[in-house]
């Protein structure tokens, strides 16, 4: 395109890689050679090298399967519960003739807004076994006396965790959602209306194909972040109780950093990162690149 | 729209908010037929859950300690104080709040600037393996923080940057870097590159073209850009948590974080008025956008 003795773009670039290979890809680096050696406070100055065994260690660490199955659990239970009920909301949204339609759009930001820190600790308390408003409300409804410990107990606390990151990022996405049916052209809508098309049917051949690579990129990312999910389970739970609702993020972190195992910590986020580095050449490969916008 | 990327997702999401005509006339005239009343009960319903732990927030942030526990079902304050905020704005959590702010200013500042560069160059040179490029960065999104907290942990520790604001400033530009450049690079892409080629012909040097022709058309993008990367500096708190104290460098989610851990036993009143300070920066960044995308600032250029 344009000439020069360093292609200009190699500028504009390299400011942004720079930081981002010393500062990211250094790092991980760094955690491959932590993770082969064995590295603890004792043994910092020259710690022993000790191959493959740390990551031996995980395959043979029931702790880390369940953080393998608590977040599989989260993450397939939060796509779900977010893509549907924000697909739901953003369709009734969608509809002209809803009174506070913009105040609803506002509305659906804030939790968005919201220090997920402080999030965690909110429903810690909506959360909270005697008296909480939780389950007040579910007394008030059911004219039961019901008194769910919720952080307490396994089940409860992985659905506590479940509503909460469901709570905080639905509406953002409903808001996403209908940003993308309202910019849907309405010469299909018109035509749907002539044909005497069902709602359902509407949905199906218009709506849906429309949207679906928005639907499809905004679950990706939303499992992405699932799968890092930290802050809220450090405030609402700290991954218990026991190791009721402790991902893998959370045991590497608890690993690492509570009991200063820094090399098996570093060897289990390895293998979260490898793993969700082929979850994301698989989407990749399958939905091409178009859908990533790159 | 079929290739809808969030990045326009995003994008069409401030303009929906601003721009939807909703005229009122047709409000009162739609008929109340059972799908409509269907649809205004689950949105009142959606409505009460999305505001109710927002309420729950603020009551008890202005409730007495002591009320707090036994509050239950009690929806409205029997006794109103104000001491929660008295005593986190007089004490050592204020620090935290400015140490929040700084790091993400600062932080947002370098990732967008730094973001927009980069998304320039990849949007209007061609170069081999421009998009795999495209791609690394925008995986480095992709990454658990938790995988590089171990050794960057180590690496600030030994380069003498433990628990301070430069360690939180960079850390975060890096790790906002490939959003500010994956949305930044679809404003780019609207920028009609027809205007650049004129300003080329008009003999201005490359960077005069990006500075004087493409950047004050990219003022739209970058504003709205930087409230998001703001918003993830502002709430970031793995590396808070790992590198600082509250003596030092530490931010607003770690001082929420030291409140819960308190030896005097929860502080649920002010963890909920520091929870609730910390909506205000984003809350005012959100309006100024919103103000500013209605304006339609900086949207002109060629059409045509």
């Amino acid at each position: 395109m344009r000439r020069g003795a360093v292609p200009e773009w190699v500028l504009y670039l390299a400011p942004a890689m720079i930081l981002i290979l010393a500062i990211s890809i250094f790092p991980l680096g760094y955690a491959v050679w932590l993770a082969v050696h064995n590295w603890s406070p004792l043994t910092a100055a020259n710690p022993p090298f000790v191959g493959a065994g740390n990551f031996e260690s995980a395959f043979n660490d029931p702790r880390f399967f369940n953080g393998i199955r608590v977040t599989v659990i989260l993450l397939a239970g939060g796509l779900f519960l977010q893509g549907t009920i924000a697909l739901g909301l953003a369709l009734l949204l969608a509809r002209k003739d809803i009174i506070g339609r913009r105040a609803l759009m506002v509305i659906a930001f804030l939790p968005a807004f919201i220090n997920p820190i402080a999030t965690g600790y909110i429903f810690r308390l909506l959360f909270s076994p005697q008296g909480g408003p939780i389950n007040a409300f579910l007394s008030a409804i059911t004219q039961q006396d019901i008194n769910i410990d919720w952080v307490g107990k396994s089940g409860p606390a992985l659905i506590a965790v479940l509503v909460t990151d469901t709570w905080q990022w639905t509406p953002f996405l409903t808001v996403v959602f209908l940003a993308g049916i309202i910019s849907i052209r309405s010469e299909p809508y018109e035509a749907a209306l002539l044909d005497r098309a069902n709602p359902w049917q509407v949905f199906r051949a218009i709506t849906f194909p429309a949207i679906v690579s928005l639907f499809v990129i905004m679950l990706v990312i939303r499992g992405i972040e699932i799968v890092k999910l930290f802050d809220i389970i450090f405030a609402l739970t700290s991954g218990g109780p026991g190791n009721a609702t402790e991902t893998l993020s959370f045991y590497a972190y608890q690993v690492g950093f509570k009991t200063f195992q820094l090399s098996y910590g570093a060897a289990i986020a390895w293998v979260l990162l490898i793993a969700v580095v082929i979850a994301a050449m698989v989407l990749f490969k399958s939905f091409g690149k178009k859908l990533f916008n790159v | 729209m079929t290739d809808n990327a969030p990045t326009s997702g995003y994008f069409e999401l401030k303009h929906t908010h601003v721009d939807v005509p909703m005229p009122a006339a047709t409000e009162q005239k739609a008929r109340w037929t059972v799908g409509r009343i269907l649809a205004h009960i689950v949105l009142a319903i959606f409505a009460f859950i999305v505001l109710f732990p927002l309420y729950w927030m603020f009551i008890t942030s202005i409730r007495p300690q002591a009320a707090i526990s036994t509050a239950g079902s009690i929806l409205w304050p029997e006794e109103i104080t104000y001491e929660n905020y008295i005593v986190v704005f007089e004490s050592h959590l204020m620090p935290g709040i400015m140490n929040s702010l700084v790091a993400g200013v600062v932080s947002t500042i370098l990732a967008v600037g730094l973001g927009t560069l980069a998304a320039y160059g990849l949007e209007r040179y061609r170069f081999r393996g421009r998009e795999d490029l495209a791609f690394f960065i925008l995986s480095q999104r992709m990454m658990p923080p938790i995988a590089i907290a171990i050794p960057l942990l180590l690496i600030v520790r030994l380069i003498g940057l433990n628990d301070t604001l430069l360690a939180l400033i960079l850390l975060y530009t890096v790790f906002n870097l490939p959003l500010a450049v994956w949305i930044m690079r679809s404003f780019v892409r609207s920028v009609p590159v027809e205007l650049e080629e004129a300003a080329h012909v008009d003999g201005y040097r490359p960077f005069a073209v990006f500075r004087k022709v493409t950047l004050p058309l990219l003022t739209v993008g970058i504003a709205t850009t930087s409230i998001f990367i703001f918003i993830f500096a502002w709430n970031e708190f793995l590396f808070a948590l790992i590198t600082t104290t509250m003596a030092g460098a530490g931010t607003l989610p770690l001082a929420l974080a030291t409140l819960a851990g308190s030896p005097w036993g929860v502080e649920w009143g002010k963890i909920m008025a520091l929870s609730t300070l910390a909506i205000v920066p984003v809350l005012i960044l959100y309006g100024i956008v919103v103000a500013f995308l209605a304006k339609g600032v900086g949207l002109g250029g060629v059409r045509g």
